[in-house]
């Protein structure tokens, strides 16, 4: 998903679907969810995806709003794995399970989410 | 990134086989296809942006204009969504014009379509026969709405004309060439060795890849899913709609699904004409504000208008997500990885029915 | 095996063989259905300019006088031959395809009513759209040499620097303000029905 060959500058051509209004909203759905600025998630989409990846995020948006649990919801871990392919889902489980041994052992929601956020940040960087 | 392969092979932008510039990399290991991306930016219009701010009158033309061969879905839908929002029922005669003509269009995307794929594995014969036959509902369309693509034929409240008796006879002999010259070219089709050999078991879409990329119209129903945004569309429920659904999943059976949707739509049609009765067929009605997000069912899948409108039925918002996009997103992700061959890759892309100026609004 | 069968039924069929014998191309003739630019009936002009506010390329059809007559004129390169123009005119002056048969046969009529907008932020005041109106100048023939109207009866007028509607309802929804403006500051609101069967 994220090797590809001769690299031309596409960049320009990506940011104007990205800013189209729909995709808009998506990317500050997600930005919102990972606690980010838009313009750093289009910078990561941009740099990971295609063009037809990024023209059909809407609408693996919507498909992805209604997978998963409540839990996986909050953390926006659908939409992470399964719309935006960002992390492996694998990966998403794994949060999704260290998220909840935090809540057992007594850690506030808050800090839980925003530690899961970080781990979600550090795998999209790596 | 960059990944050591083989070859790299890129595909088009411009290529015999593809209607529309678009481009495929592929990434393979001999012939074998490892990944695939689709770069487009050809032909882009920003058409989306030219409607804002422009009443319905000026709007359903532009919106005809985001793809020439499925052209009155599009108005269909956009005057729906505008009723819709401003509470204007179309009359009886109207709402039945309305899914003849879109039924007719459907027919010549989908013999165009299946052209296409046929001129894709060279068989170049059957592909003439299909578009010769293509020609013959266009002559219809024209013979109904006085132009064979972009219409313009529907309008708020009701249609732009009514068809006359001796129109209907016509339209009524003209389905039965099709449906006896079609019959014929899809035995053709199906006990064909190297057809098969070409068609059967090459690109399969399983149906959870199809479900995560929201893949849409024929391409998701010959994966097993029951997608069709027809079965809840009030006048066509009243005609006795029901989907076509294969489950294989590969090339040959979004073929047949298109087939067998021309079959349907000369029953849909044939079944309209029956119900029509004699009535006005423009109800009147202006444009409210309001917002709404709309879907109808386009011959290449499920078409969303998303739209906000002004006191004076001027458009502010717009956007339009064409069934192409999924599509062509699911053939570059799904089906085109693994492929055998290099030149399943063409067969493999044009089956999934891309259109390049839809996904480049 | 049943392949080839398929493939010889189709060949042996007495249509395909007479036609693959005398094959001919039919001539290209034009439909007389088919929708093309619009053209002159021998019915007046009156001026009305519905034509004008219905159509949907910008600068496609103009209402002129020529040779004291009012007449439309179609600009081919910006015509997209819609038919709307056909409809939307009381005097049948224009013709095309089936549309002014069947215009007549079913009463079928486009009725608007139009809104002026000035965006006062853009709006510089040089008076280019109330010169430009075809309304305007009928009302007030002094706008065609001197370029000011002290007459009330316009539909707008530059008073103190500013552009102000006076009279809405006379507006016919031509556009012609719209496309001499040089700023975009006008805008007219077209609220168009389609109707049929006469008056509503």
């Amino acid at each position: 998903m994220n090797k590809y060959l001769y690299e031309k500058d596409l960049r320009q051509m990506k940011l104007i679907i990205l800013e189209s209004r729909r995709h808009d909203a998506v990317v500050l759905e997600l930005a919102a969810t990972l606690g980010i600025k838009r313009q750093q998630l289009r910078k990561i989409l941009i740099e990971r995806s295609d063009m037809m990846f990024l023209e059909n995020l809407p609408a693996r948006c919507d498909v992805a709003r209604e997978a998963g649990d409540d839990t996986e919801r909050l953390l926006g871990i659908p939409l992470l794995t399964q719309a935006f392919c960002l992390i492996s889902k694998e990966d998403g489980v794994l949060i999704k399970e260290q998220y909840l041994r935090r809540i057992q052992d007594g850690i506030k929601h808050e800090a839980a989410v925003s530690e899961a956020r970080m781990e979600m940040m550090e795998l999209i960087r790596s | 990134m960059k990944k050591t392969v083989d070859i790299s092979l890129p595909v088009g932008p411009m290529h015999p086989c593809f209607k529309e510039p678009c481009r495929i990399k592929c990434e393979t290991r001999g012939e074998y296809v490892l990944a695939a991306e689709v770069e487009l930016g050809y032909v882009k219009k920003g058409i989306e942006r030219i409607m804002r701010g422009r009443p319905w009158q000026e709007v359903m033309f532009l919106a005809e204009r985001v793809c020439g061969i499925c052209s009155v879905i599009h108005n269909f839908v956009f005057i729906e969504s505008v009723e819709h929002i401003s509470g204007i029922v179309p009359t009886e005669r109207a709402a039945y014009l309305r899914v003849i003509v879109n039924e007719l269009d459907r027919m010549q995307s989908h013999l165009l379509a299946n052209y296409s794929y046929c001129y894709t594995i060279e068989h170049e014969t059957l592909a003439m026969y299909l578009l010769n036959l293509r020609e013959t509902v266009m002559d219809q369309l024209e013979l109904i709405t006085g132009a064979r693509v972009t219409c313009a034929f529907i309008v708020p409240g009701g249609v732009r004309c009514d068809i006359s008796s001796d129109i209907a006879d016509e339209l009524r002999s003209a389905l039965d060439h099709i449906d006896a010259e079609l019959t014929r070219f899809i035995r053709i089709f199906e006990t064909g060795p190297l057809i098969g050999l070409r068609s059967k078991g090459i690109g399969i879409l399983t149906k959870d890849a199809a479900i995560e990329s929201h893949a849409v119209g024929p391409t998701a129903r010959a994966s097993g899913i029951d997608n069709d945004q027809r079965s809840t569309h009030p006048t066509y429920t009243a005609l006795g709609f029901s989907p076509v659904i294969r489950q294989e999943g590969d090339n040959f059976a979004r073929i047949m699904v298109r087939f067998e949707e021309v079959f349907q739509s000369i029953r849909l049609i044939r079944s309209a004409l029956e119900a029509m009765r004699e009535g006005p067929i423009r109800g009147g009605g202006t444009i409210k504000a309001g917002s709404i997000r709309y879907r109808g069912e386009a011959p290449r899948g499920e078409l969303l208008y998303e739209l906000t409108t002004d006191d004076y039925g001027r458009i502010l918002e717009i956007a339009i997500q064409t069934p192409s996009i999924p599509n062509i997103q699911v053939c570059a992700h799904a089906m085109l990885i693994d492929a055998q061959s290099a030149a399943d890759i063409t067969s493999i892309f044009i089956s999934s029915d891309p259109c390049i100026a839809c996904t480049e609004r | 095996m049943l392949s080839i069968i398929n493939y010889i039924r189709e060949f042996l069929r007495p249509h395909w063989i007479t036609t693959f014998f005398t094959a001919k191309t039919a001539p290209l003739v034009t439909p007389p259905h088919f929708r093309d630019f619009p053209e002159l009936t021998d019915k007046e002009c009156t001026h009305c300019l519905a034509c004008m506010m219905i159509c949907p390329a910008p600068e496609a059809i103009t209402v002129v006088k020529r040779e004291e007559i009012w007449r439309p004129e179609i600009t081919k390169g910006h015509c997209i031959r819609c038919g709307l123009c056909i409809e939307a005119c009381p005097e049948d002056v224009l013709t095309s395809g089936r549309i002014l048969a069947y215009k007549k046969e079913e009463e079928l009529t486009l009725q608007g009513t139009f809104h002026i907008e000035i965006d006062q932020s853009k709006c510089m005041g040089c008076g280019n759209c109330t010169v430009a109106c075809p309304v305007n100048r009928e009302i007030d023939p002094a706008l065609r040499s001197s370029g000011t109207s002290t007459s009330d009866e316009v539909i707008m007028r530059v008073d103190t620097g500013q552009n102000k509607v006076l009279h809405e309802e006379k507006c016919t929804g031509c556009k012609t303000c719209e496309e001499s403006c040089s700023n975009g500051a006008i805008r007219v609101a077209r609220i168009v029905e389609a109707l049929q069967g006469g008056e509503k």
